[in-house]
């Protein structure tokens, strides 16, 4: 397929300097772009480290010893800086950390990769609505960012990297301080976002059997399985030390399973495995 | 095992409109789940127990002891707690340190406390991380971290604010063995926490707080039983619930192994 | 969504009069002050600058950490009155006694001079701290002209004392949860605070690491931006330079032909 539509990794290998292994070993990905992928792993993993990767974090901000090859849609972001990070949105894993610090309120800690972007006042302020209402943060636009809670704060994190409307959002656990209620809604919000290649790392195994086209599990810096999720979470190795969805532990106990003798890992999946035994 | 008993409890943040009331609460299980949406007083509670704030109407007592009668040592070994931010809470150079600076702060036998460490930080699996600065740490680390400068001082009552956030799959089940343990050897764990998959599975009691009220005390089966309460304060059942009501079935279930023990004749 | 912020709204405050003064004109003001109250001999005329600062800081806003901060000052003027009054070396004159205890009239006379200098400043500097917020400052010198990156340096220069301050505060609360030690006099909350110094300067380092990283994500440094019109309408700002810098420039011109004169 078309080089422009898809994603590549190459024998990529990390190692952070001072560091005596690598962080990622050997990673190889030829996947096609806009689909919704979760990255699943444990500590020392690798995710965070690879989601630096795919932000160009590494090598353009933080160096480190890089080997391989790495594009997304044609586009690496070694070639043009600028037009890479143009084109991505990243949500860090401390959402506080995120923050410019420069900004008295929410509103304006939203308009400020817009204005760096050099983008016009009443496009900023239609924008900023809008997606201060997609994130439910519209009563706190005019509250000073550091006034807000740890899953507002996140929310908030999540809404400047989409407020430049980037083809590629790159999340490190963004619903960590959520509450259940606010998780639910984060992940419904996922399924709506349109031509987005989404990289999500998250140790919400559920929610990400739901919404998620494609899952990568690392492990001590290698990417051990890809796939779908039913294909993926019905082959895990114990090595791994991952946990199976609940819709899968429920089917297994049940012994429900689908054709191809799988079991579901998502609730459609668990409803057609039901029915076909009951 | 150690009892908590809140009395008329009343507390006011300044500049907020916020007001914790409870009336009347017993804590009396070995382990409890305090569980409510974001803002509902949990964290407040944990506060007012540590004395980091103080109540202004009403007491607090352990053991029949008013809470603000002890001495501060007394105090330490009466309760200890770990916060949802693991950073608030650590501030020495290395790991090993850590755990110490919370032992010497009861016992001043440094020799006494340098074996210690090394055994609790073997419990929580970092042994091996003993000389490493607690900002290397990964995140899932640094939280098994605060645990283990509890652990190290072996409280009576352990309050743990959110101990599963972050955490990586090894080290849940790490931390639910090493609650379990506690909750058997006498101790009193109360845990905060949002996961209700892992309180319908694990706890015994739990205790539902919203705006500053305690609005439900007893078993996770009675609470998730309860949809009308669950959609007044806000919360959601645990994911197997979810998953049966979608096949048809809204029976209380609390666990995949609870629906195939309900669900397969024998 | 469900989280509730259990914070009132503050920032949606009305425009009050100090917001119409732009913060360089503060700046110059604080120069000015220091540079009158260093020119003055006399000390009615010290309190009436120290009036005048007192007042614009009332008739602005005060916050606790204003009130503290100025306990502090006083606290430390009031040992300086002491010292000197005790142990200034042209001491002749005993104005009175403390339990056998004899205090100078030069010494209290230039600690006093010296400590109302100072409070000058302070308090000039406590309205340009209270009445400005970092953001303004910012904003106020990327549309005089300098490129953001340059800003952002010197903010975040501003920046790093109350994040280290924050964290402090953080450190200091889970000593109190940890610990036995009750920090209650200045001997206690020193001997809290020490050890901690290194892994607090690493911590806060370690945050403005991550920022940095996460600004050049957000693109702070895209040479397409463009930044937005202030909404805050500054009255009379190039009025009150000249006049504030030519106070300036009088007064050091003053100082400066005392001296030479002086030394004839």
């Amino acid at each position: 397929m078309d080089e422009d539509k898809r994603i590549v990794l190459e024998n990529l290998n990390v190692r952070y300097s001072g560091m005596e292994t690598s962080q990622l070993k050997n990673i190889n990905i030829n996947t096609p772009i806009g689909q919704i992928i979760g990255i699943v792993g444990n500590s020392h993993s690798g995710k965070s480290t690879l989601c630096r990767v795919l932000a160009g974090i590494i090598p353009k901000i933080i160096s480190a010893t890089i080997s391989g090859t790495y594009t997304i849609a044609g586009r690496s972001p070694m070639d043009d800086w600028t037009a890479f990070n143009t084109s991505t949105g990243v949500v860090l894993q401390n959402p506080a950390g995120q923050l410019s610090g420069l900004a008295d309120t929410v509103a304006d800690e939203l308009a400020f990769d817009l204005i760096n972007q050099g983008t016009s006042a009443d496009v900023i302020s239609k924008r900023v609505a809008n997606v201060a209402a997609q994130m439910g943060l519209t009563d706190q636009l005019r509250q000073k960012p550091e006034s807000l809670s740890g899953g507002q704060m996140q929310r908030l994190a999540i809404a400047t990297a989409i407020i430049t409307q980037p083809q590629i959002l790159i999340m490190d656990d963004p619903t960590s301080e959520m509450d259940p209620v606010g998780r639910q809604q984060f992940f419904h919000w996922l399924t709506t976002v349109k031509d987005t290649t989404v990289f999500i790392v998250s140790s919400e195994i559920d929610d990400l059997c739901e919404v998620a086209d494609s899952i990568w599990i690392m492990s001590e810096g290698e990417l051990v399985s890809q796939g779908s999720p039913q294909d993926v979470f019905n082959h895990l190795s114990p090595e791994w030390q991952i946990p199976t969805p609940t819709v899968y532990q429920m089917a297994e106990k049940m012994n429900w399973r689908l054709t191809g003798d799988v079991f579901p890992v998502a609730a459609e999946e668990l409803k057609e495995a039901f029915d076909a035994t009951n | 095992m150690p009892q908590i008993e809140l009395h008329n409890l009343q507390f006011a943040y300044p500049e907020k409109s916020f007001n914790l009331n409870v009336e009347q609460h017993l804590f009396s299980d070995s382990m409890t789940a305090i569980v409510g949406q974001n803002g509902a007083g949990k964290s407040t509670i944990f506060k007012l127990l540590t004395g980091l704030l103080k109540q202004d109407a009403g007491r607090i007592t352990i053991d029949g002891v008013v809470l603000n009668d002890f001495k501060p040592s007394e105090r330490l070994k009466k309760i200890g707690i770990t916060f949802q931010n693991p950073d608030d809470q650590l501030f020495n150079a290395t790991v090993k340190r850590e755990v110490e600076w919370s032992l010497s702060q009861v016992n001043s036998d440094k020799d006494q406390n340098a074996a210690r460490a090394v055994e609790v930080l073997k419990k929580v699996g970092l042994a091996d991380k003993s000389d490493e600065n607690p900002y290397d740490l990964s995140l899932s680390e640094r939280k098994l971290l605060t645990i283990a400068t509890v652990l190290a001082v072996d409280p009576e009552i352990y309050l743990f604010d959110e101990p599963m956030m972050s955490l990586d799959w090894p080290s849940k089940r790490m931390v639910t063995d090493i609650f379990r343990e506690l909750s058997a050897t006498g101790h009193q764990v109360i845990t905060i926490t949002h996961d209700m998959d892992w309180v319908a599975e694990e706890f015994h009691s739990v205790t539902v707080m919203e705006h500053g009220e305690i609005k439900f005390s007893g078993t996770p089966r009675d609470l998730f039983g309860d949809r009308e309460l669950l959609q007044r304060v806000g919360l959601l059942p645990p994911k197997i619930m979810e998953l049966a009501e979608m096949l048809g079935d809204s029976k209380t279930y609390l666990s995949p192994q609870d629906y195939q023990n309900q669900n397969i004749v024998q | 969504m469900t989280d509730q912020s259990m914070l009132s709204d503050e920032s949606a405050g009305k425009s009050k009069w100090y917001n119409a003064v732009d913060p360089i004109t503060k700046l110059l003001f604080i120069l000015d002050m220091a540079l009158l109250s260093f020119a003055g001999t006399n000390l009615i005329m010290e309190a009436g600058l120290i009036t005048a600062a007192f007042l614009l800081l009332v008739f602005s806003k005060i916050s606790s950490t204003t009130v503290k901060a100025l306990g502090f000052s006083l606290f430390l003027i009031f040992t300086m009155l002491v010292i000197q009054g005790l142990f200034y070396s042209k001491n002749q004159t005993v104005l009175f006694s403390v339990l056998g205890i004899n205090f100078y009239k030069e010494g209290l006379m230039y600690a006093t001079t010296l400590g109302s200098r100072v409070l000058v400043i302070i308090l000039a500097s406590g309205f340009f701290m209270v009445t400005t917020t970092i953001s303004e400052n910012a904003k106020y010198l990327e549309q005089s002209g300098l490129s953001y990156k340059t800003v952002y340096v010197l903010m975040s220069v501003c920046y790093i004392l109350p994040e280290i301050m924050g964290n402090m505060r953080k450190i200091q609360q889970a000593q109190r949860v940890r610990g036995v030690n009750p920090q209650r006099t200045i001997l206690q909350k020193l001997k809290s605070v020490l050890p901690v110094l290194i892994p607090l300067v690493i911590k806060t380092l370690d945050q403005s690491m991550t920022r940095s990283i996460s600004l050049q994500l957000r693109g702070f440094d895209n040479p397409k931006r463009k930044a937005l019109k202030a909404d805050t309408h500054y009255r009379l700002a190039g009025m009150w330079h000249i006049g504030l810098t030519m106070i300036a420039v009088v007064l050091i011109g003053w100082k400066l032909w005392t001296k030479i004169n002086g030394l004839f």
